[in-house]
């Protein structure tokens, strides 16, 4: 797929508004589950020579409306809560069990309640002496997302001393370290990791977290060297290219990514960046229609990732196609209504289209939503600055509740009573929280 | 409002009344020739940096032409850094420079006569005559304390710099950067807005990078707010940032804009921040500003998210009475440009204009518009350099020194890159940081000064050669402020008006030479006159010969 070998010549395409001079092929109708619609494909293939044909949205599309905004998530939240609150009743009635304090540890992970997930770990392991490294893994992420550094780094330092070769181990305690500003030591444990790593996963993985810490040189050295000894190996093609991607090295990007989406055309994070490459305005022979032809490949074949609908409809703009532009916003507003930038590119498009009240409508919207990221971005910094500031952590938790994010608001909020529960504050927005929640807080 | 139809006196002579036939405009080969050795400017710049990549290091760099003793003249004045404490050589501390005009193509450095051999780390600069005196004042931002001089007769016939900082109650401290005068309460006189960036000192900085300390991205520190200063007359000025309601601690400013956005006369403030939303404050013509940056589109990309704002500009590059507003931002960001008007939202539409994809690689701080061909169009320029001053990635295009852009305005909104036609003027590479431009030689061709982070400026002479014609014009007000910042000016020629804002500000850290300029294409006059002075008297004048620099006084009819 993709490629422009000479065996693979692909069809040229007629600009949306003309009428294809050869046989017009409606090539397919996704139809994607309730809420995400129809979307017609239009290809157009030069059938004498039977050249592949690449996909293109035509602008006959018929918009619909957009989904207005979801209410809070109080209610379902609080439903999710309930029943993660009945496994934590039970396993505290069953002290002994360790199926139930798995199966809750597990449930409060999933929904962000780290004040039981941290205490169901811990049990789990008091219960288990030969507990997996995941259990401690989940130990020490409930710690860290708590705020509790000192036990997080510890939990990571009893994993490595039980399972010297697990990445998890080094990442979280690099990550532990990090927390309380030792950068250096942090590299230090990666780079330990990068010694003991066996398989290609936990290589690749400790690539990652060289990317996650800014080490992008390092990370690239660690994935080319997996690429190296396996070349045709598909997680580490996917690193090397997506490092190479970020470094901006787009011809040697283009070229694994190339080979990749050949192999593997249904790995999307690879099809979506090979998209992203083909559109990049530095990419030499930039190829937009191939471009697009990927993405709406991808839309097709998992109509629910949003991914390829935000760039897609990005790209539409750029080009001047209004309608399909505001098509694929609305498509992807279905998937996440409360997305600003979606909002605020579908209400360009509708200004675009001559539909100036939906403008001006989504545009309200989008405002609402851009003034609501803004203030979670600088409450988020704060507490980057600061990460032992209880307070700053409550006031991101009553950001979200302000908004109706009930589910954000509880990490925030149990790591500020975490860091400091002698605070009548954080107290009081606890319980409330929990009252409203209507489920017992459990220490 | 007093509307004053004045017809020009025979100061300059009035000779043809009838339009021009105008055809198309030359658009030649924009040529810019650096004669920076030849001009006898020999400032170097340092930014300080000694290993530990702090942050004001990086970012330093601005440059003023201004006409400090009023000879028609425009003189330049560099900003310098310093060496951080403890790392002085033995030859001391930089000072800023003051060159003098020659008017010759040659500078003078009159730095240490003019009173200016100070010593501070100094960020930016902007002009203004805060007194309404007749002559032009310097304020410069700066790590630590802002400074601001007032200019003086020196007794003896000439002018000197007086530092006034503590007299004047301006007590701005912390990390300034872009400065811009500008009368938001139409009393005429000249206030000041200060742009703030982060909360940063040698105690607080943070290690950023990983085992290689790199220069930090402003996300680690806290914002520091813009400040306004009201001037209260008498040479003296509160600061009123929270009581005009342009107090924003969340702020990183690192370029200010003035411009009347929504043409209500009333001056209204652009600030470009770094990696959070760009503000803008609509003017409420009582003293206050609604901040509008949201509803206006200007605060973030088409995604939704901040940009790293740095430069910032505005012009009616259409020539439709409107501004563009071009804000500079990081790698891979592009330059964003909005047409702005009456009504929000505005669009951004550097892509249709043909200016995203060629800034695309690039991190771009200084940003002007300036008419250098004289077709009548302004064209669009941009200084570029990382900010870290190792190769971070393994693209060359992200070097900390990058080559310069110049956008050829091709009308009908679009503009065309034609840096590589320039040759080593623009493509020999710099860490570009402050861009102005002016008319150093009064040839009529805005000519441009580059500030890179370090070493030496680079003057470039405009030698464009086409027959296109120009104006350029002073203001002086008299109820209004004396620079007549503010002013908005419209001149019709060969049946197509152009309009211009006085203004000071835009660009980054940098002050142009304030005449308005005017390239009229084809056209050898003027036809009409119009300015709309911020005090609110309007004046016209009639048709006028071109090429040439005329002064133009509030309410009064001569043309000098």
């Amino acid at each position: 797929m993709a490629s422009r070998a000479p065996s693979k010549k692909i069809a040229k395409i007629s600009p949306p508004d003309s009428k294809p001079s050869q046989a017009k092929l409606i090539l397919a109708l996704l139809f994607a589950a309730g809420a995400i619609g129809v979307l017609i494909f239009r290809t157009h293939s030069t059938l004498q020579n039977a050249k592949p044909a690449l996909l293109h949205l035509s602008d006959d599309v018929i918009l619909g409306d957009a989904p207005p905004l979801p209410g809070d998530d109080l209610n379902t939240f609080r439903e999710k809560m309930t029943q993660c609150s009945a496994l934590q009743v039970e396993a505290r009635s069953k002290p002994a069990d360790v199926q139930a304090w798995a199966k809750a540890g597990q449930a409060a992970m999933v929904l962000g309640d780290y004040l039981s997930a941290s205490t169901d770990f811990q049990r789990l392991i008091q219960l288990n002496t030969s507990a997996s490294s995941d259990i401690y893994d989940a130990l020490g992420q409930s710690q860290a997302q708590l705020g509790q550094r000192s036990k997080a780094l510890l939990t990571y330092q009893t994993l490595l001393k039980r399972f010297p070769h697990s990445a998890e181990g080094y990442i979280g305690l690099s990550r532990a370290q990090s927390s309380f500003g030792n950068k250096i030591e942090s590299l230090k444990t990666l780079d330990d990791a990068s010694h003991v790593m066996q398989t290609i996963p936990d290589r690749i993985h400790i690539a990652h977290e060289f990317e996650q810490k800014g080490d992008l040189a390092r990370a690239l050295q660690e994935s080319q060297s997996v690429l190296t000894s396996s070349p045709d190996d598909p997680l580490a093609m996917l690193m090397t290219g997506h490092l190479l991607f970020m470094l901006v090295r787009l011809p040697e990007a283009q070229q694994i990514y190339s080979k990749l989406t050949l192999a593997h055309p249904e790995d999307g994070k690879a099809r979506y960046t090979y998209a992203e490459i083909l559109d990049n305005p530095m990419t030499k022979g930039r190829d937009r229609q191939m471009a697009e032809n990927i993405l709406l490949d991808m839309i097709q074949q998992d109509p629910r990732d949003p991914k390829p609908y935000a760039k897609l409809g990005a790209m539409y703009f750029e080009q001047g196609h209004f309608k399909q532009s505001a098509y694929i916003y609305i498509r992807l507003l279905e998937l996440v209504p409360d997305s600003a930038a979606a909002r605020l590119q579908l209400a360009q498009a509708y200004a675009k289209l001559g539909d100036l009240k939906s403008s001006q409508s989504q545009q309200e919207i989008a405002q609402r939503l851009l003034m609501r990221d803004r203030e979670e971005a600088q409450l988020q910094a704060d507490i980057a600055r600061q990460p032992a500031d209880a307070v700053a952590r409550l006031k991101l938790a009553l950001h979200y509740q302000n908004y109706g994010q009930f589910g954000n608001s509880l990490p925030p909020l149990q790591a500020a009573f975490s860091i400091d529960s002698g605070n009548k504050a954080i107290q009081s927005s606890i319980q409330k929280t929990y009252a409203d929640l209507h489920v017992p807080l459990l220490q | 409002m007093p509307i004053l139809f004045l017809l020009c006196l025979p100061t300059l002579s009035c000779t043809r009344k009838t339009a021009s036939t105008r055809t198309a405009p030359a658009q030649a080969v924009i040529k810019l020739v650096d004669i920076t050795k030849s001009s006898g400017i020999t400032a170097e710049r340092t930014n300080g940096a000694f290993g530990k990549r702090w942050m004001p290091e990086t970012l330093s760099g601005g440059a003023a032409f201004l006409d400090y003793d009023n000879d028609g003249w425009q003189d330049i004045l560099l900003i310098k850094g310093a060496y951080m404490p403890g790392k002085t050589p033995s030859d001391g501390q930089p000072t800023i420079a003051l060159y003098h005009n020659n008017r010759n193509g040659s500078f003078t450095d009159v730095t240490q006569e003019l009173g200016l051999g100070i010593r501070m780390y100094g960020m930016g600069v902007s002009i203004g005559d805060f007194d309404n005196d007749g002559y032009d004042d310097i304020f410069l931002s700066a790590i630590g304390k802002a400074k601001l001089f007032h200019n003086m007769p020196d007794g003896k016939g000439g002018r000197k710099f007086v530092e006034i900082t503590d007299k004047s109650g301006i007590s701005d401290t912390g990390f300034s950067t872009s400065s811009a005068w500008v009368d938001y309460d139409r009393d005429g006189k000249l206030d000041l807005i200060v742009c703030h960036y982060v909360k940063w000192s040698p105690e607080t900085d943070v290690f950023c990078g990983t085992t290689i300390k790199e220069y930090c991205r402003p996300t680690v520190y806290p914002g520091e707010s813009c400040r306004l200063y009201h001037n209260d007359g008498s040479g003296h000025f509160t600061d009123v940032t929270k009581k005009a309601g342009l107090f924003n601690p969340n702020s990183k400013g690192l370029g200010v804009c003035v411009c009347d956005i929504d043409g209500d006369g009333w001056p209204d403030i652009v600030i470009a921040n770094d990696m959070e939303s760009n503000c803008l404050y609509r003017n409420n013509k009582n003293g206050t500003f609604t901040e509008i940056g949201l509803q206006s589109g200007i605060s973030l990309s088409d995604t939704g998210k901040p940009r790293a704002g740095m430069g910032i500009d505005a012009a009616d590059y259409r020539n439709n009475g409107g501004f563009g507003i071009v804000i500079g931002n990081f790698a891979f960001e592009g330059l964003a440009l909005y047409d702005a008007g009456v009504q929000p939202p505005y669009t951004e539409r550097s892509k249709q204009a043909g200016i995203y994809d060629p800034s695309y690689p690039f991190v771009t701080f200084g940003v002007l518009f300036s008419d250098f061909d004289n077709d009548g169009l302004a064209d669009l320029m941009a200084t570029n350099g990382h900010i870290q001053d190792m190769n971070i990635g393994t693209n060359p295009e992200q070097n900390s020194a990058q080559h310069n852009l110049l956008f050829q305005n091709r009308n009908e909104g679009g503009f065309t890159d034609i840096s590589a036609s320039i040759g080593p003027a623009m493509m020999e590479s710099m860490v570009g940081r402050g861009l102005c431009s002016g008319d150093f030689d009064n040839d009529g061709k805005r000519d441009v000064l580059l500030i890179p982070n370090v070493k030496a400026p680079r003057l470039l002479h405009n030698e464009t050669d086409n027959k296109n014609h120009w104006m350029g014009i002073r203001l002086i007000g008299l109820k209004s402020n004396r620079n007549g910042y503010g002013a908005k000016v419209t001149v019709e020629a060969g049946g197509v008006k152009h309009s211009a804002y006085a203004h000071s500000g835009g660009s980054y850290l940098c002050a142009s030479d304030q005449r308005l300029h005017f390239g009229l294409g084809n056209s050898i006059h003027l036809d009409h006159i119009q300015i709309e002075w911020p005090s609110g008297i309007k004046q016209e004048f009639g048709a006028l010969d071109a090429d040439r620099y005329i002064t133009l006084t509030e309410g009064e009819p001569e043309i000098r």
